[in-house]
C-alpha cells in the first residue's frame, strides 16, 4: 500500500534570474529558502481557463471546455528575516535578500568597514526589474515556476514577537507538480549564516513617527503591493506571458500608545494630511542583526486614518501611514535596510 | 544599469544571478568610482596633482586620506567615514577630463 503525503515537510529554492522567465537550474545545496516558517501557499490557476462562448444547439446546454493554457502559479511564502550577525559584503545577505529583490527593490551595498549594510529601494524606471525562479516542496510534490515576481509583501509583528513576512509571488509554471520525496535543503555554510542564524524580535528597536518616538508600540503591519497584470500568452509556445508589476502601494499600521498631542497629533496630521518628513520602524538593535522599514529621513509619509484603540486599560492609537515618494521621479517612499 | 550597487559599482543582473563567485569576480576587477573609495577622507588636492590626471590625484589623496584615518583613529574614534568634500569630486572630474 502506497504511503500517504503528508502536509509535514516542506521547503523551497529560490534564485534570481539573469532574464525575465529564463530560469535557473536550481539546487537544493545552493539554493534554499532559510526561515520558511510554515507550510507555503500554492494556487495553480490558468491565464485562460478553456471556457467557449455559446451553447449546444441541440440539448440547451453549454458547451464542454477546450483545455486550458497559461498555467501560473501563486506562491504565499511564510517567512522570517534572520541577519548574518556578520559583517554584510557583496555576497553575504539577510536571509530574504531574494524575496526583496524579487519585490521590485533593488540593493544598493555599502561595504565600508565596520558600517556595511543593505538597503533596499523601489527599482527606478530604465532598471533591470529581477525576478526569479522558485521550486517549492509540499504535499509530497514539487512545482517549479520561473519568471517569479513579488506581488505583495506584508511585515506584522506584536511587540516581543519575530516578526512574520508574507510574501506572495506570482510565477509561470510550464509544467504542473511532480511526486517527489521532500530532498534534504541545505542551509548555512559561507556567506549564508542568515539562513541558520536566529531572527531578531520586535523589541528594544526604535520607533519613529516624524519627531516623535513612542514607547510602547503594540504591534505594527506594514505593506507593500505591486500590482502585477498577467501578460498575454506566448504566441509560439501557449505559455502564460508572466506579469508586468504596476503601481506600488506602501503603508504601515502602527499601533502605539497614545501619547500627549504635544509630541504628535495624529488627528491634526489625519486633517491636514502634513508630511511625516521622518517615518522608522526598527526590529532588533545589534549591529548585523537588525533590520528596519523607512529612514529618519527623506521619507514622505501621511498619515490616512487614526483610530482610538485600547490595550486592557490603556488607551492607544491605531495609526494607518501611508508612504509615498518625496518628488515626482524619486523612487523613496520606502527602504528596507539591514546593517 | 543595475538594482544591485555594491559601493557605487553597478553589478549586472546577468551577473548577480550566475552567483556569488562571479560577484566577487566582476568586483575584482571594477573599481569602485574615486568619491566612493575616498569616502572617508575629504582632502584638499593641489593644482599641481590634479593637472597630473587621476592617477595622480588618487596617489595623493590615498596617502592624505590614510594619514588622516590613522590620526583620527589615534584620537579615539571609532570609526572614520567623512563625505567627501565637493572640491576633490571637482578636483578628479577636472583630472578625469
Amino acid at each position: 500500500m502506497t504511503a500517504p503525503k503528508d502536509i509535514l515537510g516542506y521547503g523551497a529554492l529560490f534564485a534570481i534570474e539573469a532574464s525575465y522567465g529564463g530560469g535557473v537550474v536550481l539546487a537544493d545545496a545552493t539554493h534554499g529558502l532559510g526561515h520558511l516558517v510554515d507550510l507555503p501557499e500554492v494556487n495553480i490557476d490558468y491565464a485562460h481557463p478553456g471556457d467557449r462562448s455559446g451553447r449546444t444547439g441541440g440539448n440547451a446546454a453549454r458547451t464542454r471546455r477546450v483545455a486550458k493554457s497559461g498555467r501560473f502559479g501563486e506562491f504565499t511564502l511564510p517567512v522570517e528575516a534572520a541577519c548574518p550577525g556578520v559583517a554584510y559584503s557583496a555576497t553575504r545577505f539577510p536571509s530574504v535578500h531574494n524575496l526583496l529583490r524579487a519585490l521590485g527593490l533593488g540593493v544598493t551595498t555599502v561595504t565600508t568597514g565596520g558600517s556595511e549594510s543593505h538597503t533596499y529601494a523601489p527599482t527606478a524606471f530604465g532598471v533591470a526589474r529581477a525576478s526569479g525562479a522558485l521550486r517549492v516542496y509540499k504535499h509530497g510534490q514539487r512545482f517549479d515556476a520561473v519568471g517569479v515576481l513579488g506581488a505583495t509583501l506584508v511585515i506584522e509583528a506584536e511587540s516581543g514577537e519575530v516578526p512574520r513576512w508574507t510574501v506572495t509571488l506570482r510565477g509561470i509554471m510550464s509544467s504542473g507538480p511532480v511526486d517527489i520525496t521532500l530532498p534534504v535543503i541545505t542551509y548555512g555554510g559561507a556567506n549564508r549564516e542568515a539562513e541558520l542564524a536566529l531572527p531578531p524580535k520586535f523589541e528594544a528597536g526604535l520607533v519613529q513617527i516624524g519627531t516623535w518616538t513612542p514607547l510602547r508600540v503594540q504591534s505594527f503591519r506594514h505593506t507593500l503591493e505591486l500590482n502585477l497584470t498577467p501578460r498575454r500568452l506566448d504566441n509560439s509556445t501557449g505559455a502564460h506571458g508572466g506579469f508586468t508589476p504596476g503601481i506600488r502601494e506602501v503603508s504601515t499600521e502602527v499601533t502605539v500608545e497614545a501619547g500627549p498631542l504635544a509630541s504628535l497629533d495624529p488627528y491634526q496630521l489625519e486633517a491636514s494630511q502634513t508630511v511625516l518628513t521622518a517615518f522608522q520602524l526598527q526590529v532588533g538593535s545589534t549591529q548585523y542583526n537588525r533590520w528596519r522599514i523607512g529612514a529618519p529621513t527623506l521619507q514622505t509619509a501621511q498619515i490616512r486614518e487614526v483610530e482610538d484603540a485600547a490595550d486592557g486599560n490603556t488607551a492607544m492609537w491605531a495609526l494607518t501611514i501611508d508612504h509615498f515618494p518625496s518628488t515626482p521621479t524619486a523612487n523613496d517612499e520606502i527602504s528596507y535596510v539591514f546593517n | 544599469m543595475s538594482g544591485f550597487l555594491v559601493d557605487g559599482r553597478a553589478v549586472p543582473l546577468q551577473v548577480e544571478a550566475t552567483g556569488e563567485a562571479a560577484v566577487a569576480a566582476y568586483l575584482a576587477d571594477t573599481p569602485p568610482p574615486l568619491a566612493i573609495r575616498h569616502a572617508w577622507g575629504a582632502v584638499d588636492v593641489p593644482a599641481d596633482v590634479v593637472a597630473q590626471g587621476e592617477g595622480a590625484i588618487t596617489a595623493f589623496v590615498d596617502a592624505a586620506a590614510r594619514e588622516a584615518l590613522q590620526q583620527q583613529l589615534a584620537d579615539g574614534g571609532a570609526t572614520a567615514t567623512v563625505a567627501v568634500e565637493d572640491a576633490l569630486l571637482a578636483a578628479a572630474a577636472e583630472g578625469d577630463a
